[in-house]
């Protein structure tokens, strides 16, 4: 498997399966974030596709500096599903659309879930902004801290400290106190 | 290590699944363990479905454009050869001091080469993405110079890169404001990764210098967030007008510089 570099030059040259093997790479982590923050799956796929077009679009002019190409990739879809939430002009945390009706199961199990769910996307959405980011990537894209920090622009030192800040307040706006 | 470092650690290894006992009053990171993985188990987002990752394989593929196909005749290729020999020859004791300079540091003997060889690619790029890209990379240079500056202790150089540095990132605003639409969410994406990475290194230098020189630091990482800010503005279709503009309390506020490269303050 070639490393990320070496895909970055032969796609840059043109090498159509470089591009391919790119997309394949970054494919779940850019759209998990998409989706992390849009909740529809049509919309997700919509701008993680808009995603990977302007990279790729801008390639040649791309320049490895020692960072992860995902941190670039991250950037742009960080932007995007900012224009997109002030095009609709709501953060869909109160309504999980991400399933359509007839597909949705109606155990109780399923029902508890989506409950929980709903309760800690509002308590999520209440929480500052680098908070919720931290918790997405650590969280819900599962990213290794050290993938994290670049991705964030700090230290992993300040990841750890962020991602511990984050769920103490996390729990504040759940109502949730510690015993012991 | 602060004790808010040590438990958040601590957190960090109980989530990365990589074990150990916790310390002496860790409880509290076991329930904000417990809370994580509640919050990944009802929030993890679904892979993508298969059918679109295949149809969306398909459509980026297809609007990629083919590699050109260069034909050059025999007679060209000679004359090429014949021509690229003497312009190597003439070009090979210049070329060696370029190199040289490209590692020299402010009050070096090649700074003014180095800094010189800036301005001429600057001058010969008028595509507003391609100034971009240079003034990022003019950018980190001036960072990287910094960092350099500070382990020889010259305080006055450090001061003076970093300045250098906050008229080419001011530059670098004037340039994102002109580029196109389609190509400023990549273009501004790649110059905030890589500002991000200027943080890191002044925030590091920032630890090494005396009290002087970190309020000089400082001065440039406000100027720093202040330019990520307005490319976050550009990115979202707004204007830098749009933000208050960022005073650095010590400059004095002359006449607007014209665009270019600023010039080089280093000893000839």
């Amino acid at each position: 498997m070639l490393n990320e570099d070496e895909l970055i030059a032969r796609a840059r040259r043109g090498d159509r399966e470089a591009f391919a093997d790119l997309y394949q790479r970054y494919l779940p982590m850019i759209y998990a974030y998409v989706r992390a923050r849009v909740f529809s799956d049509p919309d997700a796929e919509d701008l993680t596709e808009q995603v990977f077009l302007r990279a790729f679009q801008s390639l040649a002019r791309y320049r490895p500096r020692g960072w992860p190409y995902s941190a670039f990739l991250y950037r742009i879809a960080r932007h995007l599903v900012i224009d997109h939430v002030r095009r609709s002009r709501r953060e869909a945390t109160v309504e999980m659309t991400g399933e359509p009706a007839e597909a949705r199961p109606s155990t109780d199990d399923v029902l508890i879930r989506q409950e929980d769910g709903r309760r800690l996307l509002l308590a999520l959405d209440r929480l500052p902004a680098d908070y919720q980011e931290v918790i997405r990537l650590r969280l819900l894209l599962a990213l290794p801290t050290a993938t994290a920090a670049v991705w964030l622009g700090r230290s992993e030192g300040a990841v750890r400290v962020l991602l511990h800040r984050a769920l103490q307040a996390l729990r504040r706006e759940l109502g949730v106190t510690h015993d012991g | 290590m602060t004790d808010e470092r040590s438990r958040a650690a601590d957190l960090d290894r109980r989530l990365s699944g990589a074990g150990g006992e916790l310390r002496d009053g860790a409880a509290d990171e076991h329930a904000l363990a417990d809370l994580a993985l509640e919050v990944r188990r009802a929030l993890q987002p679904p892979a993508p479905r298969a059918a679109f990752t295949a149809a969306a394989r398909r459509r980026l593929l297809n609007r990629l454009p083919a590699p050109p196909r260069l034909v050059i005749s025999g007679a060209v290729r000679r004359f090429a050869f014949a021509a690229i020999s003497v312009l190597l020859a003439f070009t090979l004791g210049t070329a060696g001091v370029a190199y040289a300079a490209q590692e020299a540091l402010p009050g070096e003997a090649l700074y003014g080469v180095k800094r010189g060889l800036e301005s001429a690619r600057w001058s010969l790029t008028s595509d507003p993405e391609a100034q971009v890209e240079l003034l990022s990379a003019m950018a980190a240079e001036r960072v990287q110079e910094v960092e350099a500056l500070a382990v020889s202790g010259d305080d006055a150089l450090v001061e003076q890169t970093l300045e250098d540095y906050q008229q080419t990132l001011e530059q670098m605003q004037s340039s994102a404001a002109g580029l196109p639409a389609e190509a400023r969410s990549a273009a501004l994406a790649q110059a905030e990764v890589q500002m991000q990475q200027h943080v890191i290194v002044l925030e590091r230098v920032k630890a090494q210098v005396p009290e002087q020189a970190q309020a000089a630091i400082e001065r440039a990482l406000e100027g720093s967030s202040h330019s990520r800010q307005v490319f976050e503005q550009l990115e979202q279709g707004g204007s830098p007008s749009d933000l208050a503009p960022w005073l650095d309390p010590n400059k004095d506020r002359g006449p607007k510089r014209t665009p270019g490269p600023p010039e080089s303050k280093g000893r000839p």
